[in-house]
């Protein structure tokens, strides 16, 4: 039996679409040598010491928000600078999985560093504005006060001129409520999760891309090296199905808040003209500030040949959403152009 | 030996270390650290102490804390508490034991300001119990007052717990918070007359004032106005969104230094003072709830919650789930720290309270309740230990416990209340959802 | 011992004088950034960070070495005031050793952590990159101290509890 460990609660999509999917499956493939104990809620790890403290076997096995450890896992979590750059889920939860797994060798030994087995991430719905005030171009969030949960974004509130506010996303309602944020950046489906409709009258919806920090289940190295091989397997078999559920759950929580947004009030702004060209504009020169700042803050080199493979994963990604396939279909997609390549007998240990 | 068993073994072993007179923070980390060695191993139980005490303490939310504690002491220290007792005695003399209950009053103001039970009893503690005290008030009375008033704290909103709750149970917090108003009032109100019923039959707990005519009054007012001045701004910065608690504090102090100064009553020296005895009580509160963290991954990594599922059968009455959850958290409330429990128990409680069809709401509040019970019950009571590190040798440990036993009796007529009339909870939600 | 002792008490005071300019940087600090977030529209760069990762801890575990100093770390006293001077004195030594273990435990763990995070330079980025693991220092230090202060009152209390033996079969 493997301890699980997760700082969100049971409501999270992680445990009750991504968790559920994947431990009944793995339990079941594995002919019950595999079985989990989760701990959620942050009863034994909080967000920021998850890494360390899953490095030290406080935990088989855990959830992970790659923004909370730039130091120790620069390279992995060069992606979150990315986040602007596509606001198709499903796509980029392949495409960083199959980038940090297959294309990124200073990634998997970071993990490896802290101890630590990587095996695939989700990604959550889109980001939005959720704000007292009407935002349809980027001159209107000057001098505010935004809640990020950091990477790309930060560089976009810096260039709009307004100042970042890292709060924990349980603080949110309150920082929202007391002014001391103005706005909450934030997927939709936190009007309904976090009840932010009621202390917020606008939501902003934009391109600002999806959250795709979230390593779904990584594994301490000793608890994977003590698994046998045809064990191995089967976790690595069934990860795409679980990263494909919880993703699509986030859309759903997220299109359920959206259509529930007007009766509690909240006016909807979809997607601005005048946001959207600025927001293209941004990413376009976006690129050589995140080539700079991975090697002046995060010490990374050849960033920029890291970001072009992942550009390129996630290019070739969109078009599979685009040619229509989800679901089943796509996980059984990711499952063998991603986790088919990794060998049992060789990853992670 | 199940993991269980070794969690019963834990708490009796703790009992003995404090009965022993071992530190509370010692007793309660020692008896983690060896249960987690017995049950996980070196290598988890290690990797525990490696994160969780210095994670526990870099914390926002926390912050709060020592900021209204400084706030208080600075207070105190420039006499600008001086004048509240002869306000209360001018206002209040008609009143058996009038301190104690306007600091009952006070406390539900403060509380409604804060999202801490800690903060409120700290800052209420440093103001109100010297000044009982000095008045001649029974030293039980007076000190289990605030440990017990403090507790609204998370009652009445803005409350930090009931906050968390709502995150995890997918409740509007606006319905949470405003269905803790009526229970937060009812608490106040069983305090007040458990307080007067007492100095009723016993004059000797509290000094009769005399009485005092209508001049003196407003004079007695005008002496305290720097305070209320300071109580207004800062609170009403957070009733009106200016900032947050940790904030208020913060500019509470800086402005009680300011006007200390300017009333010459504050010297550099007395300010040392204030912020040396600020972080030494800030240091000895969370040392304690550092260990009692720890304890909680015992309880975590023991199997608690379902242990906890177990014990609510499944085919129970809602009535008797809202009961056997309230001695579920009574007996938790004595040793853990209350987010801890909260943490803990949550995933496990929500299905059953959705499948047995008790509100969300309701159950929130009347969790939050019970955690803020767990504050002042023995041995492991943050806010029993918060009152004892502020008012220092001048009354012990066990006093201020049992000072706290007849508040502990009116909680029990209030949970009664509260559980024979879930209206009281419900009303004031069911208006704002429509 | 006694020089010991006098020796750490005086420490515990500098380290105590640390966390109170902390406390007293901390108010400014947040006074600052309200009232630069509403006066000027500029707030304090990443005040939420330091605040929480530097002051806080600061705040905490600093000031144990002269908390327990002072003897003011929180004990429930049940029936210590009823017994004899030997009893309290074989009590004092299980209470001072159990608290000088408790503290040497999460010190030297700290300490691992804490040197850990110095050779990653652990940092996390807000407004403004904060660098954390300095202030991972603070438990490891104050906490070995304060653990010595345990163990030296330890066996200065196990002399109390064997003198006091012989007063009394003096007698
Ligand atoms: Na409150
Ligand atoms: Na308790």
């Amino acid at each position: 039996e493997l301890t699980v460990s997760s700082w969100v609660a049971p409501s999270h999509p992680t445990i009750f679409a991504g968790y559920e999917t994947y431990f009944p499956a793995v339990a079941k493939a594995s002919g019950g040598d595999v079985t989990f104990n989760l701990v959620s809620g942050g009863a034994l790890l909080g967000g920021k010491e998850t890494l360390t403290g899953l490095g030290d076997g406080v935990a088989d096995a855990s959830v992970l928000a790659l923004t909370y450890n730039p130091a120790q896992l620069p390279t992995s979590q060069l992606v979150a600078e990315l986040a602007m750059l596509s606001g198709d889920s499903l796509a980029v939860a392949a495409a960083v999985t199959e980038f940090t797994l297959l294309n990124c060798a200073p990634c998997v030994d970071e993990f490896s560093k802290q101890n630590v087995v990587y095996t695939g991430s989700y990604a959550t719905a889109p980001y939005a504005l959720i704000s007292k005030e009407d935002v349809t171009q980027t001159g209107d969030v000057a001098g505010k006060r935004i809640r990020s949960p950091g990477g790309a974004w930060d560089r976009w509130i810096g260039e709009a001129g307004a100042t970042v506010v890292h709060t924990s996303s349980s603080e949110m309602y309150e920082a929202l409520d007391k002014g001391v944020i103005d706005i909450a950046m934030q997927p939709a489906a936190s009007l309904k999760t976090h009840s932010l409709w009621d202390v917020a009258d606008t939501i902003t919806l934009g391109s600002f891309g999806v959250y795709n920090s979230g390593p779904l289940l990584a594994f301490n190295k000793d608890a994977w090296m003590e698994l046998s091989a045809e064990n191995r397997r089967v976790l690595l078999d069934e990860m795409a199905d679980a990263i494909v559920a919880t993703t699509e759950a986030y859309v759903a929580q997220n299109e359920d808040a959206k259509a529930e947004a007007a009766d509690h009030g909240m006016k909807v702004l979809d997607k601005p003209e005048a946001l959207e060209t600025e927001i293209a504009a941004f990413n376009s020169q976006d690129i050589a500030s995140i080539i700079e700042k991975a090697q002046d803050v995060y010490g990374v080199e050849n960033a920029q040949a890291l970001i072009e493979s992942y550009q390129a994963s996630l290019a070739k990604w969109e078009e599979i959403t685009a040619s229509g396939l989800s679901g089943e279909a796509f996980a059984e997609r990711m499952k063998t152009e991603i986790f088919d390549k990794l060998s049992e007998n060789e990853y992670g240990l | 030996m199940d993991s269980i068993t070794l969690v019963y073994w834990a708490l009796g072993a703790l009992m003995i270390l404090l009965a022993l007179r071992v530190p509370v923070a010692a007793a309660l980390g020692l008896v983690a650290i060896v249960g987690m060695y017995i049950l996980v191993g070196e290598r988890a139980t290690w990797g525990v102490l490696r994160s969780v005490p210095h994670a526990f303490a870099a914390h926002w939310s926390l912050s709060a804390i020592p900021m209204f504690l400084f706030m208080g002491y600075v207070c105190f220290s420039a006499g600008l508490t001086d004048g509240l007792f002869r306000v209360a005695r001018a206002w209040l003399n008609f009143l058996p034991g009038g301190l104690a209950i306007s600091s009952v009053g006070g406390a539900a103001l403060f509380s409604s300001v804060t999202g801490s039970s800690v903060a409120c009893a700290a800052a209420m503690g440093k103001i109100a119990v010297p000044a009982m005290l000095d008045r001649g008030y029974d030293a039980k009375l007076a000190v289990g007052t605030i440990a017990a008033a403090g507790t609204m704290g998370s009652l009445i909103p803005p409350s930090t717990i009931l906050l968390l709750y709502a995150v995890f149970a997918e409740v509007p917090v606006s319905e949470l918070f405003i269905g803790a108003v009526i229970p937060g009032l009812i608490t106040a109100l069983m305090y007040a007359l458990m307080i007067l019923m007492r100095v009723k039959y016993n004059p000797s707990l509290a000094p009769r004032e005399m009485s005092v005519d209508w001049r003196e009054r407003f004079l007695a007012l005008g002496e305290t106005w720097p305070l209320f001045l300071l109580v207004i701004t800062v609170f009403g910065g957070i009733f009106a969104g200016l900032f947050s608690a940790t904030e208020a504090g913060a500019i509470g102090a800086l402005a009680a230094i300011a006007i200390g100064f300017a009333k010459r009553t504050l010297s550099w020296r007395a300010l040392k003072d204030a912020a040396f005895e600020t972080i030494r009580s800030t240091s000895a509160i969370f040392l304690i709830a550092v260990a009692a963290a720890l304890l909680t991954r015992l309880f975590a990594f023991a199997g608690f919650p379902d242990y906890v599922q177990g014990l609510i059968g499944e085919d129970m009455s809602p009535l008797l789930i809202i009961i056997a959850v309230s001695l579920i958290y009574l007996v938790l409330g004595m040793f853990l720290d209350p987010i801890g429990v909260m943490l803990l128990t949550l995933p496990v409680l929500l299905p059953i309270f959705e499948t047995a069809d008790i509100s969300l709401i309701y159950a929130g509040v009347m969790i939050t309740k019970y955690l803020e019970i767990g504050l002042i019950t023995p041995p492991v009571g943050l806010n029993v230990f918060v009152i004892k590190n502020v008012v220092a040798d001048r009354v012990s440990i066990s006093d201020v416990f049992r000072g706290v036993g007849w508040f502990l009796l009116a909680d029990v007529v209030t949970v009664a209340i509260l559980i024979a009339f879930p209206a009281t909870v419900l009303w004031l939600p069911s208006l704002i959802s429509g | 011992m006694q020089q010991i002792d006098v020796f750490l008490g005086r420490l515990g005071r500098l380290l105590a004088l640390a966390a109170s300019l902390c406390l007293v940087v901390m108010m400014f600090q947040i006074c600052l950034d309200v009232g630069g977030r509403y006066l000027f529209g500029k707030p304090m760069p990443s005040t939420l960070e330091i605040v929480s990762d530097w002051w806080m801890p600061a705040l905490i575990f600093l000031p144990l070495l002269n908390v327990e100093w002072r003897n003011e770390n929180i004990a429930v006293d049940l029936f210590y005031q009823g017994l004899g001077p030997r009893a309290q004195a074989v009590l004092d030594v299980i209470a001072l050793v159990c608290f000088g273990v408790f503290l040497a435990l999460i010190a030297y763990a700290g300490f691992e952590q804490a040197m850990r995070a110095y050779r990653q330079g652990e940092f996390i980025i807000g407004m403004i990159p904060v660098i954390t693991w300095p202030p991972r220092f603070f438990l490891p230090v104050a906490g070995f101290l304060t653990a010595l202060l345990c163990f030296v009152r330890a066996v200065r209390a196990v002399g109390r509890a064997a003198s006091t033996k012989a007063e009394t079969s003096d007698i």
